[in-house]
């Protein structure tokens, strides 16, 4: 009976999310409407959040196959990684509205009388702040295969396919689900200007909820900002209920300890999908499939030996890739010309004042939430209560907030030039905070009892003992935080609300006004600028700090 | 055996590796060895001493330095042909199960369905894996994990079973277990695999298995003795042939680990490397022969102590590079000095310690150094440069960990971690 209702169940919602998609898809190839008018009833909301999910979801599924791909190639190309990995490096660190007007331009201009160019955009904008750490997740785990169930591999023969599907898939897969998981809520974090912005006089918007609630925002309409921020939190619940929870506990299965799991998290839609008799015919089609596919593979019986084909394919796309690179440098070069020296020495000045906000933003993120972790972190109790409250709301992205914080500024009298550092720190604090709660909770339970059998005070135990256990854990979170703030800059320097513009000077703002203006060679150069100074930052002190925290700090001595 | 053609043969292989600090470590040289059908082979040495490495030149799964290695008489490039691996950490794939583990190597193979269902099942009852099937590796124990490997090796019908020390992770009891089975499995001459090479650092392991047993030497980085075991099987740990035979293997791996007759004047310890043993082991060891007495055989120490005798190797050399003990024939005994170290102080025993180091060419080249250097003091670099220098073939990585720690205890000189400098100590540079 339980089985038969799990399988009602499961038909209902994949009927559910069926109809949906296929709303989404009329939208995704109707024709292309100069102005989309965003209706503000309630009645349209659960359409619009859906849209705006199934952008995520086609952007995330993207993100996956770019991120198998180039972390496979540069785990497994010594000489490719030595370009792609610097290339990612610096990919990641462009601001978001960097890509932006390129992106859309050319698509529009490609689907010049259907919506498809503007979708596409969407998605790949998207796909851009979801797709870096979860490149970097895959690319390390395929190098840290353990170098034994690499060799057996070898010592019996598997091809590249086989290698990759039964060993370094299920290795990377744990990885990459936790990625996933920061990676999709990242991707809801420029929602808003993803779905409605405007590159000089032209207005692009997509029915969605992000563009839903930037209307909302102009007209001050306080209660459809409300709900959209709710439609916002049902959509995260959704998700972590019916994706990320389910993928969760299955991964268990792929831990690479070989020792029994101590606690189980439960998650009842994993049951349903577990008791269903649909999933179970699938499983059981899938591997008549399978066999079929090898008994055919046994009758070709020698294995195809291809040589160093993969090897040639490697290097030619990286030729490409290169030749690429260069045509764009050259592009940028031409916008680059046209600054004049007076505006690179603004950039520069504004430059100061962003780096002076970030700086004061990771330190705050740090001041609140090293000590919040810590206590968090070493509670069992407030620890299972809280982790899964902090996750879904590390999930909601501070930008739907930014709204509300910045009328609650203007009526505290606060300006956005120190308003803008809280509204950085919105989104940089979790990273800080999740890093100091996994470091406190990796921490080997025998370090804390000797601190408690010597009798440490509060005081020296978080000197001697916390400090240096989660040290780099910390790193890695400020490493993050302090990227999320440079991208979160181009947000929090320049709000818009009630028709009206926010601004403070910054490179932020610089860069939101010049993708405003259409100033692309000022908007080239500001987001040179701000790209050079985050990769120098990330290597010269941050990478420098995690290796020699990694060095001085290891546990497993 | 040797009437056969060989199956396999290495000739003059040498294996270089980078080593970290910049130079290059040679792990392996000139090494000559052939396998035959029908036989057991094992090679046995101490850790670190290219064993494994050895193994998988053979098995093609990375590359010599130097030399050849021949298949059936033709020259091997990549992957040798018709053999199979265990390996130590058992290299299950922790997300399939037993069954699974065992099905994808055929899979790999392009088997059939059909087939693949009969071998997997014939390869879970010979290895005892019955009920197993649907188990995840790390639901079972050490034991079972490794049958798996077995089984895993064993279904692919191979010619030559490679083995890299596969039981060293096991317990005493289920070792013994797994070793005679293997034995029987290789003694049914209807099936496979007809070859075996085992690699392992137990000399009981390779006296019970093994035909012909390949002695490598630590150091010297080549085959030192080849010992044939003509013991017939089944073959017995308390039988006097098989005692014999282990004192045979002991006294060729002895022979070259401790040889010297007389204490070593200065002059002949030049380039003889630090070794990784601390004070307080050393100590430990002058406690247990003074326990006997001031002297024991040397083969009786290994058991007693339940050390692995690659270890005990070590700590013999060192003790006798500093002259705590001198060794005589097989007899180990404590110096006049050692005794003294023992028996003294706290204090004074690093003083004994220091005063033995000094007679190192090494500590009294950077004690020298760094006498004449400003304030007394030398960057680690130029430490690194020194050992680099005296040890050309050591690991100066491994080496500056042990001439801190040595010289730490001595209160010969301080390493300051910050800056990364070493600083003699005031009553040594006075001295």
């Amino acid at each position: 009976m339980r089985r038969i209702l799990s399988d009602v169940f499961l038909i209902f919602v994949l009927v559910c999310l069926g109809v949906g998609f296929f709303s989404y898809l009329q939208q995704f190839f109707g024709p292309l409407h100069d102005k989309v008018e965003i209706d503000l009833s309630l009645w349209h909301l659960p359409q619009y959040t859906f849209f705006s999910m199934s952008r995520g979801l086609l952007a995330y599924v993207l993100s996956l196959l770019f991120s198998l791909v180039w972390g496979f190639w540069a785990a497994k190309d010594k000489v490719a990684e030595k370009a792609l990995i610097p290339f990612l490096d610096v990919l990641q660190s462009i601001p978001f509205l960097g890509l932006l007007p390129g992106v859309v331009l050319l698509f529009v201009t490609i689907f010049k009388h259907s919506n498809i160019g503007l979708e596409l955009a969407a998605i790949i904008m998207m796909f851009t702040s979801q797709v870096w750490n979860m490149t970097f997740g895959v690319y390390h785990a395929i190098r840290t295969v353990p170098t034994e169930k690499n060799e057996c591999a070898t010592a019996y023969r598997f091809s590249h396919f086989e290698r990759f599907r039964w060993v370094e898939l299920p290795f990377a897969a744990l990885s990459l689900i936790w990625n996933s998981i920061m990676s999709m809520a990242g991707g809801w974090f420029f929602l808003m200007i993803n779905e409605a912005f405007t590159l000089g006089n032209r207005d692009f918007r997509l029915p969605g909820l992000g563009s839903y609630m930037s209307v909302a925002v102009s007209l001050g309409d306080v209660p459809s900002m409300i709900n959209a921020i709710i439609a916002m939190i049902i959509l995260i619940v959704f998700l972590d209920q019916l994706l990320w929870r389910p993928l969760v506990i299955w991964s268990q299965k792929l831990r690479m300890e070989e020792t029994a799991p101590t606690k189980r998290t439960e998650s009842w839609f994993f049951n349903v999908l577990k008791n269903a008799y649909c999933i179970a015919f699938i499983r059981s089609a899938c591997t008549r499939v399978n066999e079929y596919i090898q008994d055919r593979k046994a009758k070709n019986d020698v294995k195809k030996d291809r040589g160093n084909l993969g090897l040639a394919i490697s290097r030619v796309s990286l030729c490409i890739l290169l030749i690429l690179l260069i045509i764009a440098a050259f592009f940028v070069m031409q916008l680059l010309v046209q600054v004049s020296l007076d505006e690179w020495l603004q950039l520069g000045k504004l430059l100061l004042l962003t780096f002076t906000r970030v700086v004061i933003c990771v330190g705050l993120s740090i001041l609140i939430m090293l000590p919040l972790g810590l206590a968090i972190g070493l509670s069992e109790k407030w620890f299972r209560i809280l982790e899964p409250i902090i996750q879904i709301t590390a999930s909601f992205p501070a930008t739907l907030l930014f709204p509300v914080l910045v009328l609650i500024f203007s009526l505290l009298g606060i300006s956005l030039g120190f308003g803008s550092i809280i509204l950085m720190l919105m989104g940089t604090q979790w990273y800080i905070l999740f890093n100091v709660m996994a470091g406190i909770r990796a921490m080997p339970s025998d370090l804390r009892e000797a601190a408690a059998s010597f009798r440490f005070n509060r005081f020296q135990r978080f000197f001697w003992l916390y400090i240096p256990a989660i040290f780099p854990y910390l790193i890695t979170g400020v490493l993050s935080a302090s990227g999320g703030a440079w991208n979160a800059s181009i947000v929090a320097e320049y709000v818009t609300f009630k028709k009206q513009v926010l601004t403070t000077p910054g490179i932020g703002s610089s860069i939101s006004l010049a993708a405003q203006n259409n100033n692309y060679p000022l908007l080239a150069a500001s987001v040179l600028v701000m790209v050079v100074v985050v990769v120098i930052i990330n290597y010269q002190v941050w990478l420098r700090l995690y290796h020699y925290s990694e060095k001085r700090f290891a546990l497993n001595v | 055996m040797s009437d056969q053609a060989p199956l396999v043969e290495a000739k003059e292989i040498g294996k270089d590796f980078p080593s970290p600090q910049g130079g290059i470590l040679h792990v392996l040289k000139k090494v000559n060895i052939a396998l035959y059908p029908n036989e057991i082979v094992a090679i046995i040495g101490p850790s670190g001493c290219g064993k494994s490495t050895l193994l998988r030149i053979l098995a093609g799964l990375i590359p010599q330095t130097t030399g050849e290695v021949l298949y059936q008489g033709q020259e091997l490039h990549g992957l040798l042909p018709d053999m199979c691996m265990v390996f130590q950490s058992f290299a299950l794939y922790p997300w399939m199960t037993v069954k699974q583990n065992i099905e994808i190597v055929l899979k790999a193979a392009r088997v059939s369905v059909e087939e693949m269902e009969k071998k997997v099942t014939e390869a879970i009852a010979l290895i005892g894996l019955v009920g197993f099937e649907e188990a995840y590796p790390r639901e079972i124990s050490g034991g079972m994990k490794q049958r798996v490997g077995i089984a895993r090796a064993l279904v692919r019908n191979p010619k030559m079973l490679f083995m890299d020390e596969p039981f060293s992770e096991l317990d005493a009891f289920t070792a013994e277990t797994l070793r005679s089975e293997v034995t029987k499995i290789w003694a049914n001459k209807d099936v496979n695999p007809s070859t075996i090479l085992l690699v392992s650092h137990d000399i009981h392991e390779v006296v019970f298995m093994a035909d012909r047993i390949i002695v490598l030497g630590m150091n010297s980085t080549s085959v030192r003795g080849i010992i044939e075991n003509k013991i017939p099987r089944p073959r017995d740990y308390r039988s006097a042939d098989f005692l014999k035979l282990v004192e045979q293997v002991h006294d060729t791996y002895g022979h070259i680990e401790a040889p010297s007759a007389e204490p070593k004047p200065a002059r002949e310890k030049a380039g003889r490397p630090l070794l990784s043993v601390t004070p307080d082991t050393i100590l430990g060891l002058l406690e247990y022969l003074n326990r006997h007495g001031g002297s024991q055989d040397i083969f009786k120490i290994g058991p007693e102590t339940h050390q692995h005798f690659d270890k005990i190797s070590s700590v013999l050399q060192a003790a006798q590079l500093l002259d705590f003990i001198d060794i005589v024939h097989r007899s180990v005994n404590t110096t006049e000095k050692g005794k003294g170290f023992l028996t003294a102080n706290r204090e004074d025993q690093h003083q004994y310690w220091k005063e033995q180091l000094l007679t190192l060419p090494i500590f009294a080249k950077i004690c020298d150094a760094l006498k004449n250097a400003p304030e007394h003091s030398l960057k680690r670099s130029d430490l690194i440069g020194i050992l680099k220098e005296e040890f050309p073939h050591q690991d100066p990585a491994l080496q500056w960990i042990i001439l801190i720690h040595w010289g730490h205890y001595g209160h010969v000189f301080t390493y300051h971690r910050v800056g990364k400098y070493v600083t003699l100590n005031n009553h040594s540079a006075n001295k």
